[in-house]
């Protein structure tokens, strides 16, 4: 407890009470300083928290007429953003935010992604979520997971016009899912350290004892586990356990992903790699110095051989399901179809876009898989785990 | 209340519905050797760390050489970098033909376990060394030199004077560099080393979280209990002053083993992160490639770490003043309810939490106010404040509690004396006199929180990405021109702040 005093003498010589005046501006400075830094914070709060439009309540720009310039067959672009999508991705940011930007500045409308590089994560939160899930859309690596969410009932319809110039085999019989690109599985080798002879001519070959070593996977890869599927389809389930005891008697590396097993080939980590077939001609873009390549096994029809298409759904809890459409019909374009087979160097879909001159045509060595068959992700994933690869 | 949040997330994940895409669960069997392996890195990293943070510390307080500033500066400089951008980039050199991989013909990638040790070992050494470093500052030397004059042997000196002098910080040290490293998520994630943080990863939208969060949370409270009972040990002995003494000349060879650890401390922590980022970031430009925007990612780092640790120091605000009222017993309580609550690996917070909103969301109606909250706690990013909040609750409590006990009484009273209401004396008394502490724990929890991976990687709202966000999406895609914009662009923003920090530490 402190006593009351007079104040002393030589306080009245103290700074603070000589020059009243000065405490308080110091005073109303900091205050000024303080509400400046916290209205700052509030101010971006505010503009980081931008909660999605209800569709049940248009903005007023939405009842405006819409602009006259042509813009093709995906709608006229609202001036001001009046709508926007959720995305789920389980494809990486750096391959979709261009795509996404060309469809919002050619829609206006705003797509809001969550990526993760699992599409498996993706799909599960969709399936846990059930009708309250937040996502429109959900574009899958490998439509084994889309066609697992089909045959679910969580899957919307998609417009039949949309989809009318993909192949059969590349979307849902029931349309509840379609391909937007495809993806060649392959074999990524070292032309320095592997003879174009020694290469396997057929996926078997690869359990022979001088791949010991030398060969990577990545068995946690969504596309990885779709091959799977698709073998367990072919082969049967014995055969494909057998293969997979064979390779792991190889001391296979195993990788997260595929692009670390291109470049794992090209630093002299492994001979050979089990991955998609852009990955090679992406990183060779940024590094034309890479000394690697593709190979396709020359068996006819061989199932190592196998087009995966990545695909794209809509929810069926989805309340934005015209702008969802129109993001099916944008990524089934000329414009972004040509995006990535130029850029991506993906297998185009489209019919009326031819792939990069870089990325050979499979012709009769593409192995005869129904998309169907790689929807059974569950149990391969059982499989994998029996085995201990996973 | 707050660690109970991600243990219900886990339950809910237990009890999702066997739906179509959730592989069969993981059997309890496969936890021990997970459980051993984790442990066991956790040996090997703070065994290096306490013997190369120890050496330095002893040879900066005891012996006068030159350089020995820089030492001292170097030491700790590492405490910028974050683990998973020096991961990334060992990763990427000691690969075969990677820079220093092909120097050594190294063969196969270089990831698992004696990589992520060394990765570790870089980070955690500076915490060591600042641990240490305080306990041979408060080692009083005037003792050794008597017992030098007496006679004594090197060995007696240090088993009979030092020796009990600093072992209850070599203890702290030790537990704390396991915390930190069973802890640890991005190193262990880029390098692929099997831990039970990187398996909670890998599992975390499945029913095996439950299984794996319950191997982690086994492993890391024993060494918060460990941590609670030496740092009460710890903090008796603070408070010896000592006169500065001179130090003697280190011999040559001394000086040597001091400049090579220093070498692959700050060599692997600073050195090697910013020469492979520039050069990457070189490559990717004489390429022509498109890079990955950074701008957004930038703001979006300052923005949620400047919002985070304002939320967090607002969070540790009450308990750390209570505390300084409360008896000793009931403040102990505070403080183990504190650190309880951080010492949940921020892996284990993230998932955690991300399935309480999954699971919330599932369980409740689509009408129910709650479906309304969550949409706009994810949306808003209030769910990661609370991911930041649990994490960090205990950096910001224990910089503030200091804080508040020094601050002096007598002003708040005169204040009071003089008419101030309590609210004017708060404003213009005590968050002035608290003003520096303040500005300190904003600083390291600003630092902490940019940096921070996997909260940030699993609750940050739809549509936004910040760098370390970045630099690990574009390490996993092997981008790693994008990795080097990124990781510069965040390693100048750690660097610039952690300067600040060392600066105000040696103000202090």
């Amino acid at each position: 407890m402190y006593m009351r005093s007079e104040p002393k003498e030589h306080d009245r010589d103290n700074q603070a009470t000589r020059q009243p005046g000065n405490d308080g501006m110091r005073t109303l400075n900091y205050q000024r300083n303080h509400f400046f830094v916290l209205g700052s914070c509030v101010g971006l709060l505010a503009l980081a928290c931008q909660p999605t439009p209800s569709p049940k309540s248009p903005t007023k720009a939405s009842v405006n007429a819409p602009s006259k310039s042509a813009q093709g067959d995906l709608g006229s672009p609202d001036k001001a953003k009046t709508s926007s999508l959720v995305v789920y991705s389980g494809r990486s940011a750096g391959l979709m935010e261009p795509l996404f930007k060309q469809f919002e500045d050619k829609t206006g409308i705003e797509i809001k992604a969550r990526f993760d590089k699992s599409t498996q994560t993706l799909a599960n939160r969709i399936a846990s979520e059930g009708n309250k899930t937040e996502a429109d859309v959900l574009l899958a690596q490998d439509s084994g997971y889309l066609g697992a969410l089909a045959k679910a009932g969580l899957l919307a319809k998609l417009d039949e016009e949309v989809t009318a110039d993909i192949p059969a085999a590349f979307k849902d019989k029931d349309g509840r899912w379609t391909g937007v690109s495809g993806r060649a599985r392959v074999l990524v080798y070292s032309p320095e350290r592997v003879k174009v002879e020694e290469l396997p001519k057929s996926l078997e070959d690869l359990t022979e004892p001088k791949w010991k070593g030398r060969i990577g996977w990545a068995p946690s890869n969504a596309s990885f586990q779709a091959h799977i599927s698709a073998l367990r389809n072919v082969w049967g389930e014995d055969k494909v356990k057998a293969w997979l005891k064979g390779i792991s008697a190889n001391a296979p590396v195993v990788y997260p992903k595929n692009s670390p097993q291109v470049r794992a080939v090209s630093k002299g980590e492994i001979d050979v790699g089990w991955v998609n077939h852009y990955y090679l001609h992406k990183l060779k873009a940024a590094d034309p110095g890479l000394k690697v390549a593709n190979h396709s096994f020359s068996a006819t029809g061989d199932p190592g051989n196998l087009m995966m298409v990545s695909g794209i759904g809509i929810t069926k809890a989805s309340k934005r399901k015209k702008p969802a459409q129109r993001l099916v019909k944008f990524l089934l374009s000329k414009q972004a179809q040509t995006y990535l087979a130029q850029k991506i160097f993906e297998y185009p879909l489209n019919p009326s876009v031819k792939p990069h001159t870089d990325v050979p045509s499979l012709g009769s060595k593409l192995a005869n898989v129904d998309q169907e068959a790689l929807t059974d992700i569950a149990n391969t994933v059982k499989l994998l785990r029996e085995l201990g690869l996973q | 209340m707050l660690v109970s949040l991600p243990v219900l997330g886990l339950w809910f994940a237990y009890h999702q519905p066997a739906g179509l895409l959730i592989p069969p669960p993981l059997s309890f069997a496969g936890l021990p050797a997970l459980v051993l392996k984790t442990l066991g890195l956790a040996t090997v990293v703070s065994a290096c760390a306490l013997g190369i943070g120890s050496w330095l510390a002893w040879t900066v307080t005891r012996h006068n050489f030159r350089g020995r500033s820089i030492v001292n500066t170097l030491a700790v400089v590492t405490l910028a970098t974050p683990s998973y951008l020096v991961a990334a980039i060992i990763r990427e050199e000691f690969a075969p033909a990677g820079t220093i991989g092909g120097m050594l013909d190294l063969q196969g990638q270089f990831t698992g376990f004696w990589p992520a040790a060394l990765v570790l070992t870089v980070t955690c050494t500076p915490y060591v060394y600042l641990l240490m470093k305080a306990a041979f500052q408060e080692s009083p030397q005037a003792e050794e030199e008597a017992a030098r004059c007496l006679g004594a042997t090197g060995f007696r000196i240090f088993s009979q004077i030092l020796w009990p002098r600093i072992r209850t910080s070599l203890s702290f040290a030790l537990i704390l560099v396991c915390m930190y490293v069973v802890s640890d998520f991005g190193a262990v994630a880029v390098l692929d080393c099997e831990v039970l943080t990187w398996e909670l990863y890998k599992a975390r939208g499945s029913r095996d979280a439950i299984i794996l969060g319950f191997g982690l949370m086994g492993t890391v409270l024993p060494l918060l209990a460990g941590i609670r009972l030496v740092h009460g040990e710890t903090r008796q002995e603070i408070g010896i002053v000592q006169r500065k003494q001179s130090r003697p000349r280190s011999s040559g060879g001394a000086t040597a083993l001091t400049w090579i650890l220093l070498f692959v401390i700050a060599g692997f922590g600073v050195v090697l992160p910013c020469t492979a980022l520039l050069n990457w970031l070189i490559s990717g430009l004489r390429h022509g490639i498109d890079f990955a925007p950074v701008l957004r990612p930038a703001l979006w780092t300052l923005l949620y770490a400047g919002l985070g640790s304002t939320f967090v120091l607002i969070l540790a605000f009450l308990p750390a003043y209570l505390s300084t009222k409360m008896n000793q017993k009931q403040s102990g309580l505070v403080e183990n309810l504190i650190y309880l609550t951080s010492s949940v690996p921020g892996i284990l917070v993230a998932v955690g939490l991300l399935q309480l909103v999954i699971g919330l969301k599932r369980t409740t109606d689509d009408s129910s106010w709650m479906t309304g909250i969550l949409a706009y706690g994810e949306a808003c990013g209030v769910i990661l404040m609370i991911g930041y909040g649990m994490r960090f609750l205990s950096q910001a409590y224990a910089s503030l509690k200091p804080t508040m006990q020094r601050l002096d009484v007598r002003q708040t009273e005169s204040a009071r004396l003089l008419g101030a209401s309590a609210a004017r004396r708060w404003w213009l008394v005590t968050i002035p006199a608290m003003k520096p502490g303040l500005i300190a724990a904003f600083t390291i929890l600003f630092l902490s929180i940019a940096k921070e991976l996997p909260i940030t990687l699993m609750l940050i709202p739809l549509g936004q990405t910040t760098l370390a966000y970045r630099i690990f999406d574009a390490q996993q895609e092997g981008a790693l021109p994008d990795v080097g914009l990124a990781g510069l662009t965040l390693l100048l923003m750690a660097l610039l702040l952690q300067v600040t920090i060392n600066r105000r530490r040696a103000h202090d």
